[in-house]
């Protein structure tokens, strides 16, 4: 059989125990916060009574383990629940709600792997150079910038100052547009909130890279390949690069996590309608469904994003196809 | 004298002009689209539950009963053209108006009143299950009256938000209703109602989207086209937004208060033009409380200790500090914006720290070697930007006094449960609606109040003379001996000092002023939060005057939301045939 079909298998088996291991622990922590979802629906009056009347009627008042053991049971049937202090199910919740996340993710990541993968590349090949010194300042910066507060820096210069980009959501509100121009308005409210997302992982990619390259041209078949007579573009990327890239997709896969969680305090500064900040507002008002299911997804997506770093590893490096 | 008559024709004929631009500018506008920026998404849009951060929207959408005039709270119709109450306030008759409709066309009726007060109202909004616990029965004769029979007088029903209007009050609709499961109704989040604007869309967790009601039953309103919503969670994005226009108006706590002294110093030095930013009084008295838990701790089960603690804190100093003297001292349980019941001459002590020194001594708790009597905790949560500010600054007066404050910072529902839950708390710092019916006292100051439930008498001050009095007023149909009563519970409470009162609030309100409430006087401040009246008056000074043809249908553009996730699965799809193209190019060149 296909070795990468294999491998494929084994992983999503692999993956099962874990998600349930996973929903287990999400499931006793939420639940071990104090409060629940009663106080944000009903506002400012109310007495015990009702409140006991309105945690009957979400199934909050019967012992923990029998509603585990009903969210689980529903789970396995595909059932994510349903959120009271929403209105739809967890399921429709989610997915109208991830296309958003999926969107600045990607792009940021995409910005930063492209970005990062250049600087990093330049760097190596003039080390201590101005341009090297110029790429190693710029990661030390991404890094350690606070992803918020650089955020709201970018929106600060960029949207208020220069007055070049929206200050928040996903599209203008006053407009109504259809077609490429509402594309087009999505792209320039999408520019700042994937750029100050990219900023941490633009900062380790290149340092990544830089380091990689370095290592992987200092050896023996990068100078044979000179000697061959290829050009020094093609010893770069073709040769060099492609044994350098290893590390960054290992990064890549297990920063997408990473993202995920970056990418919470992104939508709230940007006021991006994702995942993200549903997870923040549910958590805040107790709406355990909500956060539960949005566990779940997570999950499946580093799982299935780790399968998938497996397979490019393979499909980059020969040498570990088993 | 030629000169003096051309003098008196050029005034007169200037101040005719001037008459008739003025004139003009009051005329009718009819479009423009105002975006209107919350900090919160609501869980649903049916017209039902209180808590006016989730009804913004709502509110919007469907007619109550009757409506509120902003200043004395009077009965406007709404719903109802006409009413009768009964002189003993066991009988309420409505008559209702015969020409609305709802915005799926179908025709409003009596039955549709009866229906969302029995079925709808009472399970999401306490306030009517209290009320509808007291109606005996609710008549409908024809399909334009209705006769609400009550058990009891119960005066609190001419107040907003207890019965007959303001938020969660709206009206349902039964034929979208009947034989369904409230919770689970599709038209929670695409509501019909009867109001001056229909729903259009919600984008999830980014802008909800009302349109003009063409069919509206008050003919000829509202005047805007649109109302968008946009949910901006972030303080400072929000601040940011209408400073950039994105955002025309918002209610309340849209902006914490710094931002709004930075934004009014940017609007004086003109950097702001067309912008503006006012502090309004909040309907019915949002008041600052440091609340005493009586069955605690026990030195607060001292009412000397009580005492000194006021005597302690300087709110003067507080208002100063905290809110840049916007707001207003306190004193006592009632704000004197409810000036009818509101008692001047019931007042807590004010800072004198060297009394409040001498009453501690008096009580017996003096002062250790450390200079330290006791400590307490002041529990508080991070919902609101002057709460910490607000805790430290009790910490430093009550140190003055040698009492050892510990802060407890919770996030917001973690506080509700360790404070109205399981009253785990010494101090605890929130702020508390006052009115605008006296019958919210019951709830904070009577026994009655004590129960493990958000916003209840969570200190377990019992005072049967108070609950005597308080539970008098709440039937007393008289105005004037309803507002004595609660005067005379009032003073009691004063000098029980089951609390400290601190500061009246004020709300915060941003407006661009191209929009315009002059043909409604008052409703950027009164009719958006608490629904005391629908937005419909409100217009756009840049809408274009009507021509001679009235056609201003608008061709209705839908709002494509479907390109966004087709983006997304689109980047994924490429991404991984990229990643098969590579592999199989690795394949052949191979072979």
């Amino acid at each position: 059989m296909n070795p990468i079909v294999k491998l494929v298998a084994r992983r999503t088996m692999q993956a099962i125990p874990l998600l349930f291991v996973t929903i287990t622990i999400n499931f006793i922590i939420i639940k071990s916060a104090p409060g629940d979802p009663t106080h944000v629906l009903l506002g400012e009056t109310a007495n015990e009574e009702f409140i006991q009347a309105m945690r009957a009627k979400f199934g909050l008042d019967k012992p923990l383990y029998v509603q585990y053991i009903t969210y689980v049971s529903r789970v396995v049937q595909g059932d994510l629940g349903y959120s009271l202090l929403k209105s739809q199910s967890v399921t429709s919740l989610i997915l109208g709600r991830f296309p958003a996340t999926v969107l600045l993710v990607s792009t940021s990541m995409f910005i930063a792997i492209l970005l990062g993968i250049l600087l990093g590349v330049a760097a190596s090949k003039r080390p201590y150079s101005l341009i090297d010194n110029l790429a190693s300042g710029i990661s030390v910066f991404g890094v350690s910038t606070p992803t918020f507060w650089f955020g709201q820096m970018l929106l600060i210069v960029f949207a208020i100052y220069l007055g070049l980009f929206p200050v928040a959501g996903m599209t203008t509100a006053k407009a109504e547009l259809t077609g490429l121009e509402y594309l087009l308005d999505v792209v320039h409210h999408l520019a700042l909130p994937a750029s100050a997302l990219a900023a941490f992982h633009l900062g380790f990619v290149t340092r990544l890279t830089r380091a990689s390259m370095l290592e992987v041209l200092g050896q023996d078949f990068i100078v044979t390949a000179y000697s061959k007579g290829l050009n020094d573009r093609t010893v770069t990327y073709k040769h060099a690069l492609r044994n350098a890239l290893l590390p960054v997709t290992t990064y890549t896969g297990v920063s997408f996590a990473m993202l995920f969680a970056g990418a919470v305090l992104i939508e709230t500064v940007f006021s991006w309608p994702g995942m993200g900040r549903l997870l923040y507002d549910s958590l805040r008002m107790r709406d355990y469904p909500v956060v539960l299911g949005i566990f779940v997804f997570i999950s499946l997506i580093v799982t299935i994003s780790n399968i998938l770093v497996d397979v490019i590893y393979g499909v980059l490096d020969p040498r570990i196809r088993t | 004298m030629s000169r003096f008559v051309f003098a008196i024709i050029l005034t007169t004929v200037i101040s005719l002009s001037a008459l008739t631009v003025g004139l003009a500018a009051a005329e009718l506008r009819f479009g423009g689209t105002v975006v209107w920026g919350i900090q919160t998404e609501p869980p649903n849009l049916l017209g039902a539950p209180p808590a006016w951060l989730m009804q913004q929207v709502a509110q919007q959408l469907y007619n109550t009963l009757i409506s509120y005039d902003f200043r004395t709270y009077e009965w406007i119709p709404e719903l109802a053209q006409s009413w009768q109450i009964s002189p003993d306030g066991l009988r309420v008759s409505f008559n209702l108006v015969r020409n609305a409709t709802w915005h799926d066309g179908k025709p409003f009726t009596s039955a549709d009143v009866k229906f969302t007060y029995e079925n709808i109202l009472p399970q999401y909004n306490f306030n009517a299950k209290r009320f509808m616990d007291i109606v005996a029965s609710i008549e409908t004769p024809d399909d334009y009256s209705v006769i609400f029979n009550l058990k009891q007088a119960f005066p609190p029903m001419l107040s907003p938000a207890r019965a007959f209007g303001a938020q969660g009050w709206g009206i349902h609709p039964k034929h979208l209703y009947e034989g369904t499961k409230v919770a689970d109704n599709p038209y929670n989040t695409k509501p019909v109602g009867t109001g001056p604007w229909k729903f259009k869309d919600w984008i999830k967790g980014d802008q909800i989207i009302l349109v003009r009601n063409e069919n509206y039953w008050k003919k000829g309103l509202p005047y805007l086209d649109r109302m968008v919503f946009k949910i901006i969670p972030s303080e400072s994005s929000r601040a940011l937004a209408f400073e950039k226009g994105e955002v025309d108006y918002m209610w309340g706590s849209g902006l914490s208060f710094t931002s709004a002294i930075r934004i009014q110093n940017d609007i004086a030095q003109g950097k702001l033009p067309g912008k503006k930013v006012w502090f309004g009084p909040s309907p019915g008295g949002l008041n600052g409380i440091m609340l005493y838990n009586l069955q605690g701790s026990a030195p607060l089960k001292d009412v000397r200790v009580r005492k000194a603690i006021a005597y302690a804190i300087n709110t003067d100093k507080m208002n100063e500090l905290v809110w840049g003297g916007v707001a207003k001292t306190a004193t006592g349980p009632v704000s004197s914006l409810n000036s009818w019941y509101y008692d001047p001459s019931a007042r807590q002590p004010s800072y004198n720290p060297a009394t409040a020194n001498s009453l501690l001594d008096e009580a017996g708790y003096r002062k250790g070697a450390d200079g330290i009597r006791f400590g307490l905790r002041i529990t508080h949560s991070v919902a609101e930007f002057f709460l910490p500010k607000e805790a430290e600054l009790i910490r430093d007066f009550l140190k003055e006094v040698g009492i050892d404050v510990k802060i407890v910072s919770l996030e917001e529902a973690t506080f509700l449960d360790a404070v109205f839950t399981r009253w785990d708390f010494d101090l605890s710092l929130y702020s508390q609606m006052t009115g605008p019916d006296p019958i919210i006292l019951e709830q904070y100051y009577s026994g009655s109040g004590i129960q493990h439930a958000a916003w209840s008498n969570a200190g377990g001050y019992n005072n049967s003379k108070v609950n005597e009095l308080l539970r008098a007023s709440t039937v007393q149909m008289d105005r004037t001996k309803r507002a004595e009563l609660v005067r005379q519970a009032t003073k009691i409470i004063v000098e029980d000092q089951p609390a400290v009162w601190l500061l009246e609030y004020p709300y915060v309100h941003t407006l661009n002023t191209e929009f315009s409430d002059e043909l409604q006087p008052g409703a950027w401040e009164w009719a958006a939060g608490f629904g005391l009246q629908r937005m419909e008056r409100v217009y756009w000074t840049k809408a274009p005057l009507p021509t001679k043809t009235v056609e201003t249908k608008t061709v209705e553009k839908p709002v494509e939301t479907v390109l966004v996730p087709e983006l997304a699965y689109v980047s994924i799809a490429i991404i991984a045939v990229v990643i098969v193209a590579i592999y199989y190019a690795r394949i052949r060149k191979r072979k």
